[in-house]
């Protein structure tokens, strides 16, 4: 019997650019080296391989990511629960609303089976790659577990003595922080990104914030839906509509990360789907009622008389619509609020005293 | 050699002696991130630079690249003699540059590949996707032959994956949707143009 030339390694993972994935990682495991492959869609591959005698050290961080999914389920299912059981005498909703809440319960579930999520870095001589594959902290010790011995077997044998002695040589030898930092990927795509024009991302936070506004709204229009309301609404939408192309023309050119781009893409082309369903909303009216055709007001006053619980397409349209933009927008506006932190140190003058350039 | 401390891959701060090869998680002393850190004995290993040494007695062979270098080995591949500068130890072999740029260029060198396209699974795309609208069968379905025939032997994932397994799959599911249009159009156009 032949043996295989690559035993897969647990995990399985994506590799994210912010929070967009881009490609699915495996790690393998050859008789010298691991390969790493990422995936496009299964259409193409990448590889990238690491020899065992090459790797320096493994480094695996608990995140708290699993933990903070595990709550936005159980909070947004026990909201959901909770509105099925004030509105327990209309069966569509109930039924609607329970089937959201019964996914969100089902994916905190699989979630928790999984275990925390954890980041694993290797380090080599002349890089530090993540490992994507190893996404659950589960994965990464099963992995551990098995290279481990295999690299001791490239490497050789570190006591715990010699260990701490090199370490001990090392750590009173400290190298410049800039060499530290070197090695990891973010600085770099930080000078990158200082070619381009500097942005403060105002037009982004004012979109995604409506974005979220939007979300909630929607919340209130399940309860409460006078004619003012939801003309209301319906400013609140010709703004995200305006805000969306503010935010894509100002991120031209400009130094925002391409996974903030990403979103806001996706963001816009929700809403972009969100006027075309209204529209397509507003049509079908038409056809029924055709008194309401050149009347948009008129409209909306008809639109105002239908009742969520009682209209199930209105209803699966705006729980929809209440977890995407609420999405979207939160995660726009943390996004945002991260990139404003990352910024602060790096335009504080006290921070970076270094020499004057030419 | 200046070695550099493994550092948190969150806040960058370099870890202390004690806190490596630990087999537990311990709390980050920059960030409190829990943190595991293993480090092995390459951590430590010197990178060796080599030069290649000058030739000093007159009739000694040189390197092909670097006549003035002693040659120290012949490449595996083209027999060049190279050079301690020029040999690069690959595979358990010993070849020149020109020829492992030449083997990376026609994709000989199956370790030195980085990237493959996975045309059965393309194939296989076209011909199962687009039975969920059925009308686009009629372009896509012609396209998963024409994939699969002219990729047959293209070379699959470097993880051996049952490829040509694929291709017969693509082959005949997008057969009998050629074959589906075929019986529908002669129903139709029996249907409609029964005189004809």
């Amino acid at each position: 019997m032949t043996q295989k030339e690559y035993v897969k390694l647990p995990g399985r993972g994506p590799r994210t650019r912010g929070f967009i994935s881009h490609s699915s990682c495996t790690l393998w495991l050859g008789a010298d080296h691991l390969l790493q492959i990422d995936s496009q869609g299964g259409y193409s591959e990448d590889y990238k391989r690491f020899y065992l005698r090459d790797i320096q050290s493994i480094i695996v961080r608990k995140t708290q990511t699993a933990a903070m999914w595990n709550a936005i389920f159980a909070v947004v299912a026990a909201v959901l629960g909770l509105i099925a059981w004030s509105v327990r005498e209309s069966p569509v909703a109930v039924i609607v609303l329970g089937s959201f809440a019964a996914i969100l319960l089902l994916c905190l579930l699989i979630n928790a089976a999984r275990g925390p999520i954890s980041i694993c870095h290797l380090k080599t001589a002349v890089q530090i790659d993540q490992l994507p594959s190893l996404r659950r902290l589960r994965n990464a010790r099963k992995t551990l577990a098995i290279l481990e011995p295999l690299i001791e077997q490239a490497q050789g044998l570190l006591n715990a003595e010699e260990l701490k002695t090199h370490l001990e040589a090392a750590a009173q030898n400290p190298p410049p922080i800039q060499m530290s930092s070197s090695v990891f990927p973010g600085p770099a795509r930080a000078s990158r990104r200082t070619e381009t024009a500097p942005y403060g991302g105002r037009a982004h936070r004012i979109f995604f914030g409506v974005l979220l506004a939007s979300g909630l709204v929607d919340i209130v229009h399940i309860f409460y839906h006078p004619f003012g309301f939801l003309a209301f609404g319906m400013i609140l939408t010709t703004a995200l509509a305006a805000s969306a192309v503010i935010a894509l023309v100002k991120q031209q050119g400009t130094n925002l990360d391409s996974a903030m781009r990403t979103l806001t893409w996706i963001s816009s082309i929700y809403v972009g789907i969100l006027i075309a369903a209204g529209y397509a909303a507003m049509m079908a009216m038409s056809i029924v009622d055709p008194s309401v055709a050149a009347d948009q007001w008129t409209a909306l006053k008809r639109f105002s008389e239908f009742e969520p619980f009682e209209t199930p397409w209105l209803l699966v349209s705006l729980v929809v619509n209440i977890i995407v933009a609420s999405g979207l927008g939160a995660l726009g506006l943390l996004s945002s609020r991260k990139r404003r932190h990352e910024q602060m140190p790096a335009s504080s003058p006290s921070v970076t005293p270094g020499p004057p350039t030419p | 050699m200046e070695t550099v401390l493994p550092a948190c891959t969150k806040c960058r701060v370099p870890v202390q002696p004690d806190f490596c090869n630990q087999p537990y998680l311990s709390p980050c002393p920059g960030c409190s991130e829990p943190l595991q850190v293993r480090v092995y004995p390459a951590f430590f290993r010197p990178i060796t630079v080599t030069s290649g040494e000058s030739l000093l007695v007159q009739g000694e062979s040189g390197c092909f690249y670097h006549p003035e270098k002693k040659a120290v080995l012949p490449c595996d591949s083209c027999g060049r003699f190279l050079c301690a500068l020029c040999d690069v130890e690959f595979n358990s072999q010993h070849l020149c540059p020109a020829c492992m740029q030449a083997g990376n260029k026609k994709g000989k060198i199956r370790n030195l590949q980085n990237h493959r396209t996975r045309y059965d699974n393309i194939a296989l795309a076209l011909a199962i996707f687009p039975l969920l609208i059925f009308y686009f069968t009629f372009i896509t379905a012609p396209g998963a032959i024409f994939v699969a025939i002219r990729y047959w032997n293209a070379p699959g994932g470097i993880i051996p994956r049952s490829q040509k397994l694929r291709f017969v799959i693509a082959i005949i599911l997008a057969s009998l949707q050629i074959v589906g249009w075929i019986v529908g159009i002669y129903f139709l156009s029996n249907y409609y143009l029964p005189n004809r």
